[in-house]
């Protein structure tokens, strides 16, 4: 119980984190001192401008980028001090990853593309299946279990990205612009639908928009401009 | 979904690349293959040669040091009447010995009264030597046109002589020759014989010397009742180094201190030629080894390329990069093995198509046309099976390596 408490307070903490590239001979600087927590449960829209920097700090939250300075801290964790198969493993396990672009797996139908996250941690293909087409469902897919990437539509898509990104049953799901490439009525499907299974699995959710409808749905926004949090 | 499906998947995926992947493997395997089919080939003949044709059958027995000194102080490796029987008899009682028969060589000048040359006469025994020419060599029981004696006509003063030898000294069928030689005490001896056929040794060495005499009228001619070897053949000459030791101590322990030689040992040209073409053949086949792997390499790496987006999404989800690099190097392996399946039906028309067609070529160091087929070896497809394998999969872990060990953001980067 005591634990329980502890981590709904605080899943994430950002420590100054700065994250600088080099673009030939220039420096960019795309987050210059960025510090918030995320607590367990909570649903967070970051809203910026373009070239912002919600891109980056998103690729520093699903550890697949790392800081130029400052400490990411996952219950409490330095991921700092992680090895990168430390880090591929904790993707997978605590990390469900949506992308703007669906990034489903082409050769692989809505079932297998799902389940494709159980079985790279070894989870027997039977009960992979099981899990991907019971998730689907849940995501309102159910009767699309055997299609292909290329036969579905966009929402569709997502949703199935969305499916994989849950299977696992991960503290958090983030997504870099999820309704980005939808129209507005699936866009406002989809956030509706991540609404409704953070309400229900408690599941964590952080994603970036440049939607202002979106925006004005969501309780907890996150302000970020030339790479500095505004609020 | 295991790595085997997937593999296939994607292999079905990027259809064009697959194929042109599978058929340089393919490529590289029938090339290699119908080389190492024509070298067999080649291998086998000259070592039917060397059994039958040069008459070494598989073991030649001899008086301990005959091999060294045996030119020079012939008569000290002589056998005697008793010593000889009782040799043959240790070896034509062994169960694994298919024939055992004596023989003598001579060297001297032979004449046709106007010119004189050179000649080398192995005397054999016919009713022996009939047999050691059926022997099997691979597979094959008859080198083409081969002669021998015939002792039933009780002519023990016929000779065979090789062909070159025949037309150097006009000698047709049925004419005589002098043979001038010396006794085992270095007496001077001469002796008319009939040439009763000539033919092609199939080893210019020997083609324009060699006399094929009969076995009593050596012995008369060289003043002896012995024998100075004795060859063998064998019935499972896969077996010949342990049995050759088997005999040896058989002997020895009958009293008889010898050695014995095998076919290998005596063809000088058996050997220089298989090591000439053993060496070739390995250059080719590295060169090949590497073209297929520069090819396959480069048609990966375009692959890989197209998927680098797809490999940073599976990172990102929870793919460790050795997994990643495990899925390519399968989908090479897979190409590979289908690379060399699909050459299996090419090097089964062409080497059906040769052995139909009944070409003949004349192989180095003989000189006798054999036909021109190949003689395939499991034991050699199996190994440029094997290393064709090895290639694609080292040509996908190559390729694979360096993205899987690339930012998982960078690969996500990635435009397409
Ligand atoms: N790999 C990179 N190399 C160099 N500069 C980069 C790189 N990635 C991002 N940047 C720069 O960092 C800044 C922040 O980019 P980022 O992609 O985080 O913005 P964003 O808020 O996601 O923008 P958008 O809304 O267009 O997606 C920009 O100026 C961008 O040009
Ligand atoms: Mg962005």
């Amino acid at each position: 119980m005591v634990q329980e408490v502890i981590a709904k307070t605080k899943l994430i903490s950002f420590e100054d984190i700065t994250k600088t590239y080099q673009l030939d001979t220039q420096k960019v600087h795309a987050l210059r001192g960025v510090t918030f927590d995320i607590g367990k449960g909570d649903f967070i829209a970051i809203a910026g401008p373009s070239g912002s920097g919600k891109s980056t700090l998103l690729n520093l939250l699903t550890l697949i980028d790392t800081p130029t300075k400052g400490r990411i801290r996952y219950n409490n964790v330095d991921v700092d001090t992680l090895s990168d198969n430390e880090k591929t493993l904790f993707r997978n396990k605590q990390i469900g990853i949506v992308f703007q672009s669906y990034n489903l797996i082409p050769v692989l139908n809505a079932m297998e593309n799902v389940a494709f996250a159980l079985q790279v941690q070894s989870v027997s293909t039977a009960e992979s299946l099981d899990r991907a087409a019971q998730m689907l469902k849940e995501v309102g897919l159910g009767t699309h279990l055997r299609h292909r990437p290329s036969n579905l539509s966009g929402g569709q898509k997502q949703r199935v990205a969305i499916a994989r990104a849950l299977v696992t049953n991960p503290s958090i799901v983030i997504a870099d612009e999820p309704t980005a490439a939808l129209d507005t009525k699936t866009g406002m499907e989809i956030l509706d639908l991540m609404k409704e299974l953070n309400e229900h699995k408690r599941t964590t959710f952080v994603f970036s928009t440049h939607d202002v409808r979106i925006i004005n749905s969501v309780d907890h926004v996150i302000q970020i401009e030339d790479g500095r949090l505004i609020n | 979904m295991n790595y085997f499906q997937f593999a296939i998947r994607n292999i079905m995926r990027y259809k064009k690349r697959s194929i042109v992947t599978i058929m340089t493997v393919s490529l590289g395997f029938t090339a290699l293959g119908v080389l190492g089919g024509f070298l067999n080939n080649i291998f086998s003949r000259l070592k039917g040669q060397a059994i039958v044709a040069e008459r070494l059958g598989h073991l030649t027995f001899a008086k301990s040091g005959f091999k060294e000194n045996g030119k020079l102080e012939p008569e000290k490796y002589l056998w005697n009447k008793k010593e000889l029987t009782d040799i043959l008899g240790v070896l034509r009682n062994d169960p694994s010995v298919d024939l055992a028969t004596p023989r003598l060589r001579m060297f001297g000048v032979t004449s046709n009264g106007k010119a004189s040359t050179i000649f080398i006469t192995e005397a054999i025994v016919s009713a022996d030597d009939q047999k050691l020419i059926k022997t099997n060599v691979d597979g094959r029981t008859e080198v083409d046109g081969l002669i021998t004696l015939n002792s039933k006509k009780g002519e023990s003063s016929d000779v065979i002589i090789g062909s070159e030898l025949a037309s150097m000294m006009k000698i047709g069928k049925g004419q005589n020759i002098t043979l001038l030689t010396s006794t085992k005490d270095g007496i001077a001896n001469a002796l008319d014989v009939k040439v009763v056929e000539s033919y092609n040794t199939g080893n210019p060495a020997t083609n324009d010397k060699f006399v094929l005499s009969d076995f009593s009228m050596a012995q008369d001619l060289y003043d002896t009742d012995g024998a100075e070897r004795v060859v063998v053949t064998l019935k499972e000459p896969d077996k010949i180094k342990e049995t050759k030791e088997v005999l040896l101590a058989k002997l020895k322990s009958a009293g008889y201190q010898l050695e014995a030689t095998t076919w290998e040992d005596q063809s000088a040209s058996y050997k220089k030629v298989t090591t000439l073409f053993g060496v070739i053949f390995r250059v080719l086949t590295i060169i090949i080894s590497v073209i297929v792997l520069l090819t396959v390499t480069n048609t990966m790496q375009m692959v890989v390329t197209e998927r680098t987006k797809e490999i940073g999404t599976m990172r990102a989800i929870g793919m460790l990069k050795n997994q990643v690099i495990k899925l390519f190097c399968t989908e090479g392996l897979i190409m590979g093995i289908l690379g060399c399946l699909a050459a299996a039906p090419v090097l089964l028309i062409i080497s059906t198509i040769l052995r139909v067609s009944k070409i003949t070529f004349t192989p180095p160091v003989a000189s006798v046309p054999v036909p021109l087929v190949m003689i395939t070896n499991p034991v050699n497809i199996v190994v440029i099976f094997l290393l064709f394998c090895v290639v694609a999969v080292v040509s996908s872990f190559l390729v694979s390596r360096k993205i899987a060990n690339q930012l998982v953001v960078d690969s996500l980067m990635q435009s397409n």
